[in-house]
């Protein structure tokens, strides 16, 4: 037994079921997210007609996310799960995002940090979301406590980005012994 | 299924007291049998285990606890182990009911204690005596080293401990924060040094050179940190044989106090009895009081070994205090693994007659992760939480430290009326931590400022309340005298000629370093002294 196991959730990632769908959600996650970069926001005509609202929202959410994490590269696999993950725990977080998807359309934001500033002045329960959102992304982990669950496969977690040239997830070795003498990067 | 078993020699528990055992005398030609209470866990199931988990910090969770075998979960808290006493949050210990033992997750931190670490009464007028010297255990911690694969400073270091040969292997390079440290301390009357430890420095006994996974605790993915599993594989391939999910719960004796037979349960709650010639309780201070207590019997009421009333008693771990602070430079630490040295400047002196010894030691673990929740809880985004994250991860610096205590007789375990699944008694534990420890907290404290200023720090945080460290000491105490001990110097209890204890519950003072090496040590000796007694030594 094990805490792989106990867990549905990230269990659920694992299971060999509709191989179909989900290389379909990776499609329209990567449609989306090139959708994202040149600024068309819920223009998701493609996501809809694939496979219903539900992926609607969950291609909704990965396109949402490429501002909210100022990332162009997204798995849309880990997004998938990050959404279905994070909508569980709140039953109004799917509405949420479409709210906080309308807001950063209608203001033309390019720059997560503006978003973010505007919402804490104007919206601050979507800035909520937002940061909700940005922590799920870079720790890889949703909920509190006992019933925090890693969503997003351990490595890929966005916050081990910032410092890859010189640290590694803990557990993996990219480099050989002794690479801790040099001098590491002074900034 | 397994009754009727019998054996030369029975080991209860298989972590790295055990295992050596084990697989020394097994290697002698003696019939072994080993029964560990919990499951077998394969690495690679561990790492990934440790990958899926939430809590990062949590390094109990990537070993599950067995049902049949509980041990201390704390996230959510199983509470396995009743705590009470003023301190009862300071022994909240951690330890693995596994195959294999606890050693899976430590620090690898392999230390000789200090010759008068074994004099405490006679040297500094506190605590015990052991009633055995360093000398001579000296052989027995060479031996240990070159068994457990030890790579230390073979520069002329002196750690206080005399040594009659090199270490098995040279220590690993000094990471940059690490070195950065002993540049910047040892030129400001600090003593820093690199400290031993069972981590391999080159390829050693099969296994591999430490390649800086950065994840000693809670699991190295590539057993270049030794841990006790890779004794009990020698074990078996010498001829032990183990039983797993083999719950001890009774040892029964005869007329003349001779141990004949173990009782365990398996996971279903059926009985199962196999007999030996010699028995070796290896089941950790805290599981192997439980055995003895619950093992009482008309004529041994207060139960086995405990015609001194101590099994249980003196209690002892480390309690640690810590500090965290922003240096004013980068300093990177998570680059090797996660501790290479430490401040060993109080580790003896006239001053224990008043106070506490201790050892500081700098964390070299990744701070990818705290830094990015602190940077999250500060409500930054974008390009601005990229790079707190980085900043934090570059200069944060957590120090940490071990506090010796005295043994004293009302730090206890006892059986509580509380059972676990199988229906045995839960430990109950009452724990307080005197002033000969706080006053020397007090001048860490001190010291913490100290160094912070150095490092031209920010951000200083202290954590000044007493943290466990699961060095886990005292409770079956080893002395001279068996009206106040339960051991003798060859750590066979007083009152069964045929029963021995490998495990840190011997150990009369805890000293300031990690306890794995002496229970190693010890351990050996405990091998050889069966050799002997049954005709199996070269």
């Amino acid at each position: 037994m094990s805490t792989h196991d106990r867990d549905g959730a990230v269990h659920a990632g694992d299971a060999p079921a509709m191989p179909t769908r989900r290389r379909l959600l990776i499609g329209v996650g990567l449609a989306a997210g090139s959708l994202a970069l040149s600024g068309s926001w819920g223009r998701s005509a493609l996501a809809q007609s694939a496979a219903g609202a539900e992926t609607a929202q969950s291609a909704n959410f990965l396109t949402l996310s490429h501002l909210l994490t100022g990332r162009a590269q997204l798995d849309a696999r880990q997004g998938e799960r990050l959404f279905a993950a994070l909508s569980a725990s709140d039953k109004n977080f799917a509405a949420q995002v479409t709210a906080l998807a309308d807001f950063a359309r209608q203001g033309s934001f390019s720059d997560v940090e503006k978003l973010a500033s505007v919402l804490d002045a104007q919206r601050p329960e979507l800035a909520k979301t937002l940061r909700r959102i940005v922590a799920a992304w870079y720790t890889g982990v949703v909920g509190d406590g006992p019933n925090a669950r890693a969503v997003i496969a351990y490595a890929d977690a966005l916050m081990f980005q910032p410092v890859k040239d010189v640290l590694m997830p803990p557990t993996y070795c990219q480099a050989a012994p002794n690479y801790w003498v040099a001098k590491p990067p002074m900034a | 299924m397994s009754d009727n078993l019998s054996a030369d020699v029975v080991v209860i528990g298989s972590g790295v007291a055990g295992a050596l055992v084990a697989s020394e005398l097994a290697a002698a030609g003696a019939s072994v049998l080993m029964l560990e209470a919990g499951p077998r866990l394969e690495r690679w199931r561990i790492v990934e285990n440790f990958r899926n988990q939430a809590d990062k910090d949590d390094f109990q969770r990537p070993y599950p606890a067995a049902k049949h075998a509980p041990h201390p979960e704390y996230a959510p808290d199983n509470d396995y182990l009743i705590l009470k006493g003023p301190d009862a949050k300071s022994y909240a210990s951690q330890y693995l009911r596994v195959v294999g033992g606890t050693t899976w997750h430590w620090a690898a931190s392999a230390w000789r204690f200090l010759p008068n670490d074994f004099t405490m009464k006679s040297t500094y007028g506190v605590g015990r005596d052991w009633g055995i010297g360093y000398d001579e255990l000296e052989p027995y911690y060479y031996r240990a080293e070159v068994e457990l694969g030890v790579s230390g400073p073979n520069d002329g270091t002196d750690l206080g401990s005399p040594r009659r040969q090199p270490y098995p292997m040279d220590h690993l390079l000094l990471s940059y924060n690490d070195q950065r440290f002993y540049d910047v301390l040892n030129a400001n009357g600090f003593k820093l040094v690199s400290e031993p430890v069972a981590r391999n420095s080159r390829p050693y006994d099969q296994r591999p050179t430490c390649c800086g996974n950065n994840n000693c605790m809670p699991i190295c993915p590539i057993a270049a940190m030794y841990s006790g599993i890779i004794h009990v594989d020698k074990a078996e391939r010498a001829g032990t044989k183990l039983l797993t999910n083999a719950v001890v719960y009774r040892l029964e004796v005869d007329a003349q106090d001779r141990i004949v037979a173990a009782h365990y349960k398996d996971p279903d709650g059926n009985s199962h009895r196999v007999t030996g010639k010699y028995f070796v309780l290896a089941a950790n201070a805290l599981e192997s009081v439980k055995i003895l207590l619950m093992s009482a019997t008309d004529k041994w009421k207060n139960g086995l070994a405990n015609s001194s009333d101590q099994v249980g008693r003196n209690l002892m771990d480390h309690p640690g205090t810590g500090v965290t602070f922003l240096a004013d430079e980068p300093l990177w630490p998570g680059r090797g693994p996660m501790e290479m040295t430490s401040i060993v400047d109080h580790r003896d002196g006239e001053f224990r007659r008043e106070w506490a010894s201790k050892k500081l030691h700098l964390n070299n673990q990744v701070q990818t992760r705290h830094a990015t929740l602190k940077a999250l809880s500060m409500g930054l985004t974008g390009k601005a939480l990229d790079d707190e994250i980085r900043y934090r991860s570059a200069h944060t610096v957590n120090i940490n430290s071990f506090h010796d205590i005295l043994p004293e007789p009302d730090n206890r375990m006892r059986l509580s009326d509380q059972k676990d699944a199988l229906g045995l008694p839960r430990p109950e534990i009452t724990y307080q931590i005197g002033d000969y420890t706080k006053k020397s907290a007090v001048h860490t404290h001190e010291a913490y400022a100290k160094i912070a200023e150095l490092f031209g720090c920010r951000e200083i945080e202290f954590s000044d309340s007493f943290a466990p460290n699961n060095h886990l000491m005292g409770s079956v105490i080893m002395g001279a005298d068996p009206r106040d001990s339960v051991v003798d110097g060859q750590c066979r209890a007083h009152d069964h000629a045929n029963l021995y204890m490998a495990t840190s519950g011997v150990m009369a003072s805890a000293g300031s370093v990690n306890c794995t090496l002496t229970i190693a040590a010890l351990s050996l000796r405990i091998a050889d002294t069966l050799k002997q007694a049954l005709g199996k030594a070269s």
